[in-house]
């Protein structure tokens, strides 16, 4: 409860005002400079045509197939980057292409695939490629020579090793060689990350003023190889200043029909189909794309209905399929028109949450990310440490929300810094959309710069110097972004006046190119104890904005509740009340089970649940928790409820699915639920009662815990206490037994409520070395002798930390790790393979060490700048592969050189213990149980 | 940093001077299931108790695992050039087997060592093959990693036994494309065993276009991402090779600081 209050104390709107004032300092000297810049990106089209095409009003035809010809041509040379022919065979070339555009493209592609620094391994330099291949598509006859660029060929980070900012290089060394050649638009294609589209995007409209299209490349499932749906790419994409989206290559353009779907609904520029000939298949000795230029004009007919505008082919076509094409555009003239993008939509790379125009939908933005009021969160923003942060999103994911709120605002931090490595590091873990919170707008444009999406922004105000700062940044990178209702006057208590400030920011948005239906409107919640009249002024002014403006809302709800009693159950009233009004976006703690009652209420009430799956599946599940009885719903009730829905929304019983089994099952024995529960106190009481009884006695405490396990795990539990109990501890000693089973057995859920009991009258100290410490040893000596296998070690391990965990929060702020026992663990640079450091890391964190991961793909002057900052003197190394085993051996000789004091183990799938020596390492740890042990041995003689 | 060459937009017909296709696929597809006693073998299982709480867990982590991968593969057939390569033998020092460039011009890596030599002695063409778990299913790893070692270790010991499962069932295909073309296949030979070195890597993916085809990169020390990928090479025979089924131990690696050794139990369950 105090840290609930303390949260929202410091998130009542006096906090957002005070934020909105240091802001507004903090940016004032580069406001003037924003409002001076043109406030949406100035492309130069080469002709009237190109610019019509790209406003949707007339057709482009690109050309088709260039390995298709050249392999046709027999020019294809063993080993060697095709992009090279251009200047070995620019006749040749220029022949292919001069048949294009005497079939009616008006677009050639230069043949530059892959001609970046990487790809052309010094064979030729880019700016010669570009050159070249502009010139040989000129001498085609090109109306519009397009600068080609393919993806890296190299995957980028957190799976691969390139970075965001090499990516980003190497596409804006090619993008400069392309203006200098002289060519008229920038085409990116065949791309499956989102991550590396953003970087080419970027280096495109920040190297040049040429229009740019990008194109993605889907898989049969309608998603990239990375997992990106087509409706993620085109908001994303569209949103951030390309001039077409769209999908090449992939499959035949019948297979295409719903991408393309996606892709006009979702894209806010016209969109680009270039399919291939259909799908590849062998036919005697050759491989065929199995449909004809007529069928692919067909196919294209279709696209050109949806709206498609820009049409092209990828393999496999040829002049044929580009004659199809222009023939299309020839008979049709005008396009059909694209319907207006007019949803909201939020995205990370995979997911999507949609608000479709005019239809209700809500959804829980998750709050927990925030360090204000949060000590825990305070002490490991402070100390790095952003596996906090990753263990408070997927908690929050598993409470269901849809969207992750982000903030990391204290002062002692580099915001810009912390803010970009906890979305990156969230990005890589969650796959839920995020909301960048920040007042800070550099640590915002660092957020969102390589963010792979389409985030939303939290957010700007009514103030001029905060839009002047905050909406460059949102049109830029095509980020929604949110509005609070609250200008250099402060917080109007009026509904009209939050609506009046909110309608100037939608006004100031729009000179930015940013749309109404991108901005999320914050009504600003006031706590109802000091401003009562202002909560309906609050339910008013999202009516007035819903109405009136287009926008979607947002509140931080729990706010109203400050300074009342039971603030949880006001809250999640007003929230349903504020839903009744038209709230979209609650930022709500998804764990507070009052919340995630109203939202789930809510969305049968508006339809997003349909049939009421989601609440009947819950509720039969879960008890009343009106009801004192404990009793789940009546089934009877719930029986009737479900028939009820199923008539008036016709669905059949068995669309219920999962909810459908779960009333079968209430409905089969009523008060299923209530025994359940029941059940689960008796074996509970069971095993302390029967703890109690046995004393010492070994086996009536495993017969007790078999009883409320309830399950065949019964059989592990020891026969005799493995652990000797410590004297401070006897007077407790069933509980203490029972702790040590749980450990043994790796049962972590009971873990909390036995340590908290256990902590009652007893030194917390005593827990952690007298119970935790040598049951650890005990799993580690069963996992070396085999009694053990590593998922039991682990789960142990998970055991103990919860158990910890209680511990440390009894024991307040200062019982975090100790930082005097250090160790730094890296799997080194060139390996990937990090799982087995982070058992180790795990298992050492449960001993009590302050462990500093720097991660994989650590470089040697990595682990050595990390040894040199924090003091750490013992350094743990992992690499899985005899090739990577070098740059292990590198990093140790490193540090010794530099650091003598520093003591180094290494493990690792082809390590031996010689091979430890040989390369210099002082121990060797041939599993996650020995790392312990060297620790221990090191930290005992350091001592 | 690794540069792999990118046939744009090439397709691969398969040897043109014979009257059937020897082995290709541009992309397969292959519908396999996690092999939960082949994960548990790979977690060092050789016996010990499964509370029902571990086995849950396993079953979802080896559920989502199912779930987020799309297991597929490639292969494309390869004559060997028989005057180029060097065969093992008192005097050589060096074996290699060269192949011949695809039809396309696609130039396959050397096969260098005396493990890959044993592998295709006598062979007249081999399959290049790579088969991966995809990136989406690397991307569920990466982020169990970082909020679950567990969860991770779980879901890698499944995916590890899919993207074997992958294999097995492409290698059944190739024979089976093989035998139509009256030759024999023997089986999958990956580079990382033996003294097949990991350097054939890029050159292996960009020979079969695997980058784009499975979405397969290598990094610049020759270690394939998605993790859970193989590369590998068939020997295709015209007589049936000697049926001598190969202990997968002899040309491992670890196989002098083996764990399972150790444990009296193999990875592979042979």
């Amino acid at each position: 409860m105090d840290n609930n209050l303390a949260t929202n104390a410091a998130s009542t709107p006096d906090a957002a005002i005070a934020a909105g004032a240091a802001d507004a300092a903090s940016t004032s000297a580069n406001a003037n400079a924003a409002t001076a810049n043109s406030r949406i990106r100035t492309v130069r089209y080469k002709d009237q045509h190109l610019k019509a095409a790209l406003e949707g009003a007339e057709f482009l035809v690109q050309d088709g197939g260039m390995g298709t010809m050249l392999q046709a041509a027999g020019l294809v040379q063993e080993g060697k980057n095709p992009d090279l022919l251009a200047l070995t065979n620019p006749e040749d070339i220029v022949a292919i292409q001069r048949a294009y555009v005497e079939a009616g493209a008006e677009m050639v592609l230069t043949t530059t695939f892959s001609s970046n620094r990487l790809k052309l391994e010094g064979q030729a330099t880019v700016a010669e490629m570009f050159k070249a291949a502009a010139d040989n598509a000129r001498a085609a006859g090109a109306r519009y020579v397009a600068a080609d660029m393919g993806p890296t060929g190299s995957l980028l980070e957190p799976m691969g090793t390139l970075s965001f900012n090499d990516a980003y290089d190497l596409f804006a060394e090619q993008v400069d060689a392309a203006v200098a050649a002289g060519c008229d638009l920038i085409v990116l294609e065949t791309l499956a990350d989102l991550k590396e589209a953003k970087a080419a995007l970027l280096a495109a409209t920040e190297h040049s003023d040429l229009p740019v299209f990008v194109t993605m490349t889907f898989e049969e499932d309608g998603r990239t190889f990375l997992g990106t749906p087509p409706e993620v790419a085109a908001i994303t994409l569209s949103s951030m200043g390309a001039s077409a989206i769209g999908m090449n290559c992939s499959l035949g353009p019948k297979e295409v029909t719903d991408i393309a779907k996606t892709l006009v609904a979702c894209s806010r520029v016209p969109v680009i189909i270039r399919p291939n000939a259909g799908l590849p298949r062998m036919e005697g000795d050759r491989t065929i794309y199995d449909i004809t230029p007529e069928e692919f004009g067909e196919a294209m007919e279709v696209m050109a209905d949806l709206g498609v505008n820009i049409m092209g082919g990828c393999c496999g076509t040829t002049p044929a399929f580009t004659a199809q094409l222009r023939k299309i555009a020839d008979t049709r003239k005008v396009p059909a028109p694209k319907p207006a993008q007019s949803a909201l939509i939020i995205t990370s790379s995979t997911q999507a949450v949609t608000f479709e125009a005019g239809s209700p939908r809500i959804a829980m933005v998750g709050e927990r990310i925030n360090p204000t009021g949060k000590k825990k969160l305070k002490a490991a923003l402070k100390a790095n440490d952003l596996d906090y942060i990753i263990g408070e999103a997927v908690g929050q994911r598993d409470n269901g929300a849809d969207i992750l709120d982000v903030n990391v605002g204290l002062p002692e931090i580099n915001e810009p810094e912390v803010l970009h490595a906890a979305v990156q590091k969230l990005q890589a873990t969650v796959p839920l959309p995020l909301v960048i919170d920040s007042s800070d707008p550099e640590a915002v444009e660092a957020a969102v710069r390589d963010y792979a999406g389409k985030p939303l922004i939290n957010s700007v105000n009514g103030k001029q110097e905060n839009m002047d700062a905050i909406l460059p940044i949102a049109a830029k990178y095509g980020c929604s972004v949110i509005a609070l209702c609250l200008d250099e006057s402060g917080i109007p208590s009026t509904a009209q006046a939050r609506f009046d400030i909110a309608k100037r920011i939608v006004e100031e948005a729009a000179t930015y190119g940013i749309p109404a239906h991108d901005i999320v409107v914050d009504c600003l919640t006031m706590a109802v104890a000091t401003n009562q009249p202002e909560a309906m002024a609050i339910l008013d002014g999202i009516k007035m904005v819903k109405s009136q403006l287009g926008c979607r809302t947002t509140l931080g709800v729990s706010n109203i509740s400050f300074g009342l009693p039971q603030r949880n159950l006001f809250s999640s009233n007003f929230l349903l009340a504020a839903f009744g009004a038209g709230l979209d976006l609650p930022i709500i703690n998804p764990s507070a089970e009052r919340y995630r009652d109203a939202v789930l209420c809510y969305k049968v009430i508006n339809g997003q649940d349909e049939g009421a799956r989601a609440y009947i599946e819950n509720r039969t599940q879960h008890d009343d928790p009106y009801d004192n009885q404990g009793v789940t719903a009546d089934a009877g009730q719930v029986a009737a409820g479900v028939q009820m829905i199923l008539q008036a929304t016709g669905l059949a019983a068995s669309d219920l699915g999962a909810a459908g089994a779960a009333l079968a099952g209430a409905a089969g024995a009523a008060g299923a639920g209530a025994t359940a529960g029941a059940g689960s106190t008796a074996a509970g009481a069971g095993a302390a009662g029967a703890g109690a009884s046995t004393g010492a006695g070994a086996t009536g405490g495993a017969t007790g815990s078999a009883a409320a396990a309830g399950s065949a795990s019964a059989s592990t539990a020891t026969s005799s206490t493995p652990v000797p109990i410590p004297e401070a501890l006897a007077d407790a000693a069933p509980l203490a037994q029972e702790i040590q089973e749980l450990i043994l057995a790796g049962r972590k859920e009971p873990m909390a409520d036995a340590t908290r009991k256990l902590l009652q009258g007893h030194d917390p100290l005593t827990l952690i070395d007298g119970l935790f410490i040598p049951c650890l040893d005990e799993v580690g000596v069963r996992f070396d002798k085999g009694t053990f296998f590593l998922p039991q070690l682990m789960a142990s391990a998970e055991a103990v930390k919860v158990g910890f965990d209680v511990v440390k929060e009894s024991m307040g702020d200062g019982a975090s790790a100790d930082a005097s026992k250090g160790i730094i663990l890296a799997t080194v640079k060139g390996d990937i393979h990090d799982i087995g450091k982070n058992i180790v890391k795990m298992l050492l964190e449960n001993y009590g060490y302050y462990v500093v991961d720097l991660g994989r793909d650590v470089a040697p002057e990595a682990v050595l700048a990390a040894a040199k900052e924090t003091g750490i003197r013992l350094i743990g190394l992992s690499a899985l592969m005899t090739t990577t085993v070098k740059s292990m051996e590198a990093t140790i000789s490193l540090l010794h050189q530099e650091l003598p004091d520093v003591k180094t183990f290494v493990g690792g799938a082809v390590l031996t213990a010689d091979y430890a020596q040989t390369m210099g390492a002082d121990w060797y740890a041939k599993d996650a149980a020995e790392s312990a042990r060297i620790a221990e041995a090191y930290f005992s003689t350091s001592e | 940093m690794v540069t792999l060459p990118d046939n744009e937009h090439m397709t691969v017909p398969s040897d043109s001077d014979r009257a059937t296709a020897l082995p290709y696929s541009k992309r397969t597809t292959l519908s396999v299931s996690v092999n939960h006693a082949e994960a548990l073998r790979y977690l060092g299982h050789n016996g010990q108790d499964l509370t029902p709480d571990l086995q849950k867990r396993l079953t979802s982590n080896a559920e989502a695992c199912q779930t987020a991968a799309k297991p597929a593969a490639c292969w494309a057939t390869f004559a060997i050039d028989t005057e180029a390569s060097r065969w093992l033998g008192a005097n050589e020092k060096h074996p290699v087997v060269v192949l011949q460039p695809g039809p396309l011009g696609q130039k396959p890596p050397d096969l260098e060592g005396a493990s890959i030599n044993q592998h295709l002695r006598g062979a007249t063409h081999v399959v290049l093959m790579a088969v991966t778990l995809g990136l989406r299913s690397e991307a569920g790893l990466v982020q169990l990693n970082a909020s679950s070692p567990t969860d991770a270790l779980l879901y890698s010991a499944s995916g590890s036994s899919l993207v074997e499962e992958a294999a097995d069932a492409a290698e059944a295909l190739i024979r089976e494309q093989a035998a139509q073309a009256g030759l024999y296949g023997n089986w999958r030979f990956s580079p990382g065993y033996g003294d097949l070195p990991l350097s054939a890597q890029p050159t292996f993916l960009a020979c079969l276009d695997a980058t784009r085809s499975l979405g397969i990169t290598a990094t610049d020390t020759n270690l394939l991402i998605p993790t859970k990928s193989v590369t590998a090479v068939l020997g295709l025979f015209d007589h049936e090779p000697p049926d001598n089924p190969p202990n997968p131990c002899d040309d491992c690696l670890i196989r002098h600081n083996c764990p399972f050794k150790k444990k009296g139990i193999t990875c592979h369950g042979q």
